[in-house]
């Protein structure tokens, strides 16, 4: 019935444009509500504070039913607003806040490599005039059937020993056929797949391990069972939806439960559901590049129970002890693929100190002979940030840059004489290890001495002493664990947090306001043993909080 | 007579945007609040409930005598109005109408339009966009705008159908009452819920504009939809109002 009422659309459409115009002009911060026009920075009525703490607090405006509730009170009451910060609800603020600051986002097809163990409908190869839903991979594809091509729409028929049967193919491929198989990811439903990736031996016919890269490289590995050793897109996207939600998670426990906040910088385990824990088991060993090869934690700490399916169940175990905490898992090594980048979103999300040349800072001419000195922490026109950025990225050092793979000292040893023979002569080839983990192109001959050293040792190492310690040396060591450690006892980190928390809820204070107003917070967050929601009911219980500004 | 409607739903939002000339500091306040709804008085009500919290973030301004600060000191830190991010409309509009989302079905089913538009409105990814942008924008206006027009006619058409005591939208009058008390008593209920605004009984003030544009849109309805035709125009007026994206 409500149809005829809203016809004509046409008049609608003609005059919503108008609408906005007039709307967006209205749309002023000069126009909040609750006070007069003429009076600065008023405070706001109960009803307008309840709405901020329930969309800053809950992420959602208050029903109605709670806004009647106010009617009769003189004020938001306290038990309120406690009620609020230990909802479970809360943990909307604490995800979104601490999305902000981590960004961890991962590229699905970062999780392996995808042209190895990514499972793409056929609909990826245009020429494709088959069902565009059965799954095949571009590497068997290449080795295989000659092209990045899937097997033929048809059923697969195998030989009298079992093996596929390919089949010369009019455009010089050839083909396979398919076969139904139940998938991992949808326990109960059939998918077609090439019958070369749905191979299930766990050896190939060379007796390479099929759950190892090389097996699946050699074209005669399939997937496994199930496909367990490979992703789907949705698989991929579901592990990367995990990835993220395994970091708020990490955050929300200590503020849950009232503990020390910063445990999540230093915690020893980590929540894993289902996907994350079928990832770890069966498919991590295939993220190659970039390097994750290993899981972060104890697998055989994972229950068997943690199946695929149990998307919405999270368990936690215990991670290995060069992973402990946020800033070594590899939702924070994958988005931050380098020791510069991790350190950079560290110090400007949790230290405030963003890595910025000083005020009227100026580049040298390029010219300038001191522009060619390869050591960044003294070339000039770097040195100005990278003076500090260097020690600040070797607390990662320890970590392999594009990856997440900890490079553990007997398999890394710091100084390699192979990769440094290499390094420094023309007539040997440097081995692809060499090439990806070791300093192998002197380009200055300042950096010669450093051939065959580890790439995070560079400039941080004394080549004529090795044995010597330095100070980013020492970083290196102590991970980014040792930085946390430093950086509370400090007070950076309090600090930081405080005014990160009271712009987000409040909003930027100038520099020659921010001391005297904050430090009662941070003294206060210091005392409490860093209760987050101590300092965020502190915030939203503040006069600023409940002042509007009016520019 | 379309184009009445709409011109006075935009008059309307243009007014309730705007700051009020002489509005209280607490218009909702109960008559036995004491001290009215001064800053002072309620964050010190909440600080004393709160032992281990209080903290005096006016730190820093030379106080006189009666406790306020000079007028030479640094003002004192206030909140800046923002906007309200993609995630918090999404679910705020559920709240709202109980339940009723923005979806849209292009024939697939139905999709959640904030899905659809979050990367336009500038819904962070976290690795392409990492700070959700939470200006004002024409464009903000205009999804608003649109939001409004299809998710009131999905609620309204919903709460109509509902049992009395399950509606959202008129569970204070009859759904085609158009009497003066029954269509105040809505108004009322639907600026609670929707923009936060206390409108108690005798502060007649902040309804006259709903109320005129509930009588242009009802007027020249189809008979029998005088209601329908002028709860929709309200509806659109409240969710497209700057102020419920504000905050």
């Amino acid at each position: 019935m409500l149809h005829r009422v809203l016809r004509p659309r046409r008049t609608w459409s003609l005059v919503a444009p108008l609408g906005c115009l007039l709307l967006t002009a209205s749309w002023s911060p000069h126009r909040a509500r609750g006070a007069p026009c003429d009076e600065l920075n008023a405070p706001v009525d109960r009803f307008a504070y309840l709405r901020q703490l329930t969309l800053d607090l809950l992420g959602r405006i208050p029903s109605e039913h709670e806004y009647e509730a106010l009617v009769d009170e003189p004020d938001v009451p306290p038990d309120r607003i406690e009620a609020m910060l230990n909802s479970d609800e809360f943990y909307a603020f604490v995800r979104r806040f601490h999305l902000d600051l981590l960004w961890p986002a991962i590229d699905p097809g970062a999780l392996v490599e995808p042209a190895l163990a990514l499972l793409l409908p056929a609909a990826f190869d245009v020429d494709d005039q088959g069902d565009p839903q059965r799954l095949f991979t571009l590497y068997i594809g290449l080795v295989r059937r000659g092209d990045l091509v899937p097997c033929a729409d048809e059923p697969a028929t195998f030989d009298e020993n079992g093996q596929v049967v390919l089949h010369p193919w009019p455009d010089g491929t050839m083909r396979d056929g398919y076969v139904l198989v139940e998938p991992y990811w949808a326990p109960g439903t059939q998918v077609k797949v090439c019958a070369l990736e749905a191979q299930a031996a766990s050896a190939s016919a060379s007796g390479l391990a099929c759950d190892t890269p090389d097996g699946l490289a050699s074209g005669y590995c399939g997937c496994g069972p199930h496909l367990e050793h490979c992703l789907s897109l949705e698989s991929a996207q579901a592990i990367a939806s995990a990835l993220r939600e395994q970091v708020a998670r990490m955050v929300w426990e200590p503020v849950s439960k009232g503990g020390d906040y910063f445990d999540f910088l230093v915690a020893d385990h980590e929540p894993i559901n289902g996907p994350l824990a079928h990832y770890y088991r069966h498919v991590i060993q295939f993220g190659i590049d970039p390097l994750i090869a290993r899981a972060p934690v104890d697998v055989t700490a994972i229950p068997d129970d943690l199946t695929y399916d149990r998307e919405d169940t999270w368990v936690n175990v215990p991670r290995l002890e060069a992973h402990m905490g946020v800033l070594a898992g590899l939702p924070y090594l994958l988005r931050f693929q380098t020791g510069r980048a991790r350190a950079n979103r560290f110090y400007t999300a949790f230290l405030c100190s963003p890595f910025q040349a000083p005020p009227g800072f100026e580049l040298p001419s390029p010219a300038d002979p001191c522009t060619q000195e390869p050591n960044l922490r003294k070339r000039c026109g770097c040195n100005a940030c990278h003076a500090a950025l260097e020690p600040a990225a070797a607390w990662w050092g320890g970590f392999v840059e594009a990856g997440a793979l900890h490079l553990d000292a007997d398999t890394f040893p710091p100084y390699d004489a192979a990769c440094a023979s290499c390094a420094t002569s023309p007539f040997i080839p440097c081995s692809d290890f060499c090439r990806r983990f070791y300093f192998t192109d002197p380009g200055h001959p300042d950096e010669v001495p450093f051939a065959g050293w580890l790439k995070a040792w560079v400039w941080r190492v004394d080549p004529d002493n090795p044995g010597a310690s330095t100070t980013e040396l020492e970083h290196l060591e102590a991970g980014p664990q040792g930085l946390v450690a430093e950086a509370l006892a400090d007070g950076r980190l309090a600090r930081c947090t405080v005014r990160k928390v009271w712009e987000r809820l409040v909003g930027p204070l100038p520099d020659e306001r921010r001391e005297d107003v904050l430090a009662p917070l941070v003294a206060q967050f210091e005392t409490t043993g860093h209760d987050f929601r101590a300092l965020v009911r502190a915030v939203v219980t503040s006069d600023a909080y409940r002042t509007m500004e009016r520019p | 007579m379309r184009w009445r409607s709409i011109a006075a739903l935009c008059a309307s939002a243009l007014v309730t945007a705007g700051c009020a000339a002489e509005a209280p500091p607490d218009a909702g306040s109960p008559p036995s609040s004491p001290g009215g709804a001064g800053r002072n008085a309620h964050s010190g009500d909440d600080a004393s409930s709160a032992p281990n919290m209080a903290v005096d973030t006016s730190a820093g301004l030379p106080a006189q005598s009666d406790g306020s600060a000079t007028s030479t000191a640094a003002p004192t830190p206030a909140r800046r109005v923002r906007r309200m991010t993609v995630d918090q409309w999404r679910r705020s509009l559920q709240v709202v109408t109980g339940g009723i989302g923005w979806t849209e079905d292009f024939g697939d089913g139905p999709v959640d339009m904030f899905e659809i538009l979050g990367p336009s409105l500038g819904a962070p990814d976290y690795l392409l966009v990492t700070e959700e942008n939470l200006e004002p924008s024409i464009l903000i206006a205009k999804i608003e705008h649109d939001a409004a027009l299809r998710v009131c006619a999905q609620w309204i058409e919903a709460d109509r159908q509902r049992a009395p005591a399950d509606r959202t939208f008129f569970h204070h009058a009859d759904p085609a009452s158009v009497d003066p008390n029954d269509v105040d008593a809505t108004l009322r209920a639907l600026l609670l819920r929707v923009l936060g605004l206390y409108v108690p009984g005798g502060d007649d003030a902040r309804l006259v504009r709903y109320r005129a544009l509930f009588e242009a849109a009802s007027t020249g309805a189809p008979i029998g939809m005088e209601a329908f035709a002028g709860w929709y125009a309200v509806c659109v007026a409240m969710l497209s109002d700057p102020q419920f994206l504000l905050y």
